[in-house]
């Protein structure tokens, strides 16, 4: 076994497990991190695949810039921090895992046999040298890719818009941005608009994250947490 | 890189690519199904990247019959490829977000449960 | 002549209203005062160069300019070209100075109107349009431009599109020369079908060396002669003619009576070598003329209105022009579009003078108006004399030219034009006795009245020359004119007997409608409430024919239509929907708006979907 391929093995077997964890954890903030383990784990595989320069954007992207960014979508939505649900589920709220693990399964049969059954013929003028930075720069600014490139950057900026336009809060357009920066500057967490039903429940729930953010045992915050998901469903009824 | 190789990687990458399917059809919190997603383009990534190795690299580049398909074939365009799909990823989770912050402010909820407005 | 002022003088009359047209479309309205003057300035530009032209044709030659624009679909080449043959060369120089001296006018005309600047821009649509039309060397060119210049004129009818008859007319134009237009987009196929060249050179070469047979040839001339039915108002398509008087005045003079309505005889003149290879169609073409002529005169007796007059008189002369090319003279139907396009056009904007000093169209109100306009009255009353055909004004001798060209061979027609020009006397002198000589029936429009401003005044001190010395135009002595003339070949001449009987007849008709409207004699159809006069007034019930019969067949036609698309077309997507609305209902009871449920039937789907193509690849 060659050394390339006993770092496959090694980063597949992290890449995997983080996944695993993150199917089993039982807290989101978990979840996050365990999938950043992927990421990173899938970083590496890039460099070995000879992609240094994607290896490089993968970390800054997937393990640095969006794995904390689903941190703070987390923290802005907070809900006890747990993932799975209270005893009694309600109706709409069931899961099918089942369901959801045969279509996954059948689907990773039809792959599987889709790979065994190819057989992959190598170009003869492929090489194993790694692919320069400068290459990709080059291969984006020729002709051919330059209007997919500056498209690409024009998507980025739409997001980027839509994305404020989308998170911000409507009250705030017309009463005033004073008003909202007071508000967030309270509590942050503690979304403006909240359904008279949920409201107590709500606030249960802020009581819960900063809590936790604040750093009190886990175990308190997530007893209350799980008391909060029975007054929501209290409420509900 | 031998083809047993390449299939070392396609096969870690369906594993990933139907794991993160499941964790999307199953896990509630909306930004977990976000990135259940962001890991199924990975997957997709990994395959461009390693099937493009399999492809003529740089140099060899000007025997393609036609100059000006120098680079269409090769090694950097499967990488340019999934750069693309970074982008756009990256641009998918920032919108996605906002939605969340946005529905979380409608339902007080980050549930994916709560999601069921499409049912008239 | 040498080659390389061909390659560019052709372009150099087309292209002058186009950079105006852009021009005034991308300045608009900030520049409403300068906005006639650069129209204006554009169609001088065109009317020296195409005086430059015809002095190079005159000779005979013909000017080849390089093709602007080139395209080729596999082995079909369609080629912009301009081509500037002595015909072209004197429809340029009558197109692009009537429109010039039209623009001058329009300058002082339409100087109160708000959308001024969107009108000189029609105006540089439509000179560049009909420009284009004159050179156009392709048949898909010629289309272009035979299109454009109906639109431009659909835009200058509902100019005024507030008022709701100028909105009709406009539409009314557009369809009815429609119809036309599809004679020549049928041209232009049948065409291509027989010769594979687009080029309208190779068509006449396909015809004179006989390679189409003769039906083809037949038919290839009627379908032409179809467009130009419709452009130049001629029986039975002329209805729409008299509703274009909508448009304003000086539009009138331009499109409706000197160019637009031109442009069919001209079509038919420059693809004469069609026409002279086959004879029926040029008897169609002289007998809707000279039916044409005679037709529209007599309902041009009665109108009120003093545009629907002249505008019927444009039919009626445009039939004496078809005649003349039925008959197989190309020069005197040229020749007669000249003068005519100078008479009319000068009655046209003296009339349009008249209109804005009275604030009326209507004949019957008007009376006296020489002693105030006397200027315009005098212009007028030449260019009536002129379209009534009395010496030695322009309109003498070109229709004595067109009369004389139909003596061998066609009496029938000869007999018919002859009564024709009976009848223009008579609904000219009408016209004459009841504006501008006589009482004032109207006191306060009488005292308001008041000669053009002289930018008004100058285009029809012009275009008053032109109709005095027009008739000389065929005289060899006049250089290079009467040279162009002449290559279009020999314009005959009437001989005496002709001349004095077109002479006393119109001054006949003359006399007798001014004992007419004095009341000395009874007036054959003075009286309203006459059958006759219903049947001219009610324009033969055409209109109404049309409108009723035709319109309503056609409503019919499309209530079923739309009966058919509703129940059965219709019913069969509605069922189809209904029957997928049904099913995605079930679904959706059993989805239960979870995003996450949705994915999964998709996923399943997709493996079923994936699985199946698995499946069916055999072999591997």
């Amino acid at each position: 076994m060659s050394g390339g391929t006993l770092a496959f093995f090694i980063l597949a077997a992290f890449g995997l497990g983080g996944v695993t964890t993150m199917l089993t954890a039982r807290r989101v903030i978990h979840m996050v991190l365990a999938l950043s383990l992927s990421f990173l784990a899938i970083a590496g595989l890039y460099v070995l695949l000879g992609a240094d320069f994607l290896g490089v954007v993968q970390i800054i992207v997937y393990t640095g810039a969006i794995t904390i960014l689903a941190v703070f979508g987390i923290m802005l939505t907070p809900h006890g921090g747990l993932e799975t649900e209270p005893k009694s589920a309600p109706r709409q709220g069931r899961r099918m895992p089942l369901v959801a693990f045969l279509l996954a399964a059948g689907l990773f049969a039809v792959l599987f046999w889709a790979v065994a059954g190819t057989r992959f013929a190598r170009s003869p003028f492929a090489s194993d040298e790694p692919v320069d930075a400068a290459a990709i720069g080059g291969l984006l600014l020729s002709s051919r890719y330059l209007l997919p490139f500056e498209v690409i950057s024009v998507v980025l900026l739409v997001a980027l818009i839509g994305a404020i336009v989308l998170a911000k809060d409507d009250a705030s357009d017309t009463a005033g941005s004073v008003q909202a920066e007071e508000h967030a500057g309270t509590s942050p967490a503690e979304p403006p608009t909240v359904r008279a039903d949920n409201a107590e429940a709500h606030r249960a729930d802020r009581t819960a994250a900063s809590a936790r953010d604040t750093g009190e045992s886990g175990q308190h915050v997530e007893k209350e947490a799980q008391l909060v998901g029975a007054v929501r469903e209290a409420n509900r009824e | 890189m031998t083809p047993s190789e390449l299939m070392q990687y396609l096969l870690f990458s369906a594993m990933l690519f139907v794991l993160g399917l499941f964790g999307a059809l199953t896990r509630r919190n909306t930004v977990i199904v976000l990135l259940s997603i962001e890991l199924m383009l990975n997957a997709a990534n990994i395959n461009l990247v390693a099937l493009s190795r399999f492809l003529p690299g740089g140099a060899e580049n000007a025997r393609l019959p036609h100059p000006s398909l120098a680079g269409d074939f090769s090694a950097t365009l499967g990488q340019t490829v999934a750069l693309f799909t970074i982008a756009v990823a990256a641009a998918e989770v920032a919108v996605g977000l906002a939605a969340l912050i946005a529905f979380y402010r409608l339902k007080a909820s980050p549930n994916v449960d709560e999601m069921d407005s499409l049912k008239r | 002549m040498t080659n390389a002022i061909a390659s560019w003088l052709p372009w150099a009359v087309v292209l002058p209203p186009l950079v105006s047209f852009l021009l005034l479309t991308a300045l608009g309205s900030k520049i409403r005062k300068a906005a006639g003057w650069i129209g204006s300035l554009a169609t001088l530009i065109s009317l020296i160069f195409a005086f430059r032209a015809l002095t190079a044709v005159s000779g005979g030659a013909t000017l080849v300019a390089d093709p602007l624009l080139l395209l080729s679909y596999g082995d079909v080449e369609v080629a912009f070209g301009a081509d500037v043959s002595p015909l072209s060369a004197i429809m340029l120089v009558v197109v692009a100075g009537v429109s010039f001296l039209v623009h001058v006018y329009s300058i002082g005309y339409m100087a109160k109107d708000p959308r001024i600047a969107v009108y000189f821009q029609y105006l540089s649509l439509f000179t560049l349009a009909m420009l284009g039309l004159v050179v156009s060397t392709n048949w898909v060119e010629l289309y272009v431009f035979w299109e454009l210049v109906g639109a431009a004129s659909f835009l200058l009818i509902g100019f005024d599109y507030m008022r709701p008859a100028a909105r009709a007319a406009a539409f009314k134009a557009f369809i009815v020369t429609r119809i036309g237009d599809i004679g020549l987009f049928a041209a232009m196929i049948l065409a291509f079908a027989q010769t594979k060249s687009l080029a309208i050179a190779d068509t006449f070469q396909a015809v004179q060396s006989g390679a189409l047979a003769p039906n083809v040839v037949t038919g290839l001339a009627l379908l032409i002669f179809l467009a130009a039915v419709g452009k130049s108002g001629q029986f039975p398509l002329h209805v729409w003619l008299p509703d274009a008087m909508e448009g304003p005045t000086p539009v009138s003079a331009l499109i409706h009576a000197a160019t637009m309505v031109a442009a069919g005889v001209y079509l038919v003149a420059f693809t004469y070598p069609i026409f002279a290879q086959s004879p029926s169609a040029q008897f169609v073409v002289a007998t809707i003329g000279a039916f044409t002529a005679i037709f529209a005169a007599t309902m041009a007796l009665v109108q009120t209105d003093i545009k629907r007059v002249l505008a019927y008189s444009t039919v009626s002369q445009l039939g004496y022009m078809m005649l003349a090319l039925g008959a197989g003279s190309v020069g005197a139907a040229i020749f007669h579009l000249t003068t005519h396009a100078f008479f009319k056009a000068l009655l046209f904007l003296a009339a349009g003078a008249v209109i804005h000093a009275v604030g009326t169209n209507d004949i019957t109100v008007m009376g006296g108006l020489a002693k105030k306009m006397p200027v315009t009255a005098a212009w007028f009353v030449i260019a009536a004399a002129a379209l009534v055909g009395l010496p030695p004004l322009a309109g003498f001798f070109s229709k004595d030219a067109v009369l004389a060209s139909t003596v061998p061979g066609y009496p029938a027609h000869f007999t018919a034009a002859v009564l024709t020009v009976l009848l223009t006397a008579a609904y000219m002198g009408r016209v004459l006795w009841l504006v501008f000589f006589g009482e004032a029936r109207d006191a306060g429009r009488h005292a308001a009245a008041h000669e053009a401003p002289l930018v008004m005044r100058a285009p029809m001190h012009v275009l008053g020359v032109l109709v005095l010395v027009a008739g000389a135009f065929t005289a060899p002595w006049t250089g290079p004119i009467g040279r162009v003339f002449g290559a279009l070949g020999e314009v005959a001449h009437a001989p005496l007997w002709m001349a004095g009987l077109t002479t006393a007849l119109g001054l006949l008709g003359l006399g007798f409608s001014f004992l007419c409207v004095r009341g000395a004699i009874p007036c054959p159809l003075g009286d309203p409430t006459r059958a006759a006069y219903r049947l001219l007034e009610e324009r033969y019930y055409i209109d109404w024919f049309y409108e009723r019969a035709v319109g309503g067949a056609a409503a019919l036609f499309g209530r079923f239509a739309e009966a058919v698309d509703r129940l059965v077309i219709d019913g069969l997507w509605r069922g189809i929907a209904d029957a997928l609305i049904v099913s995605g209902e079930r679904a959706d009871a059993a989805g239960g708006g979870q995003i996450q449920r949705y994915n999964a039937v998709a996923l399943f789907a997709l493996v079923v979907m994936l699985v199946v193509f698995a499946l069916s690849m055999k072999g591997v």
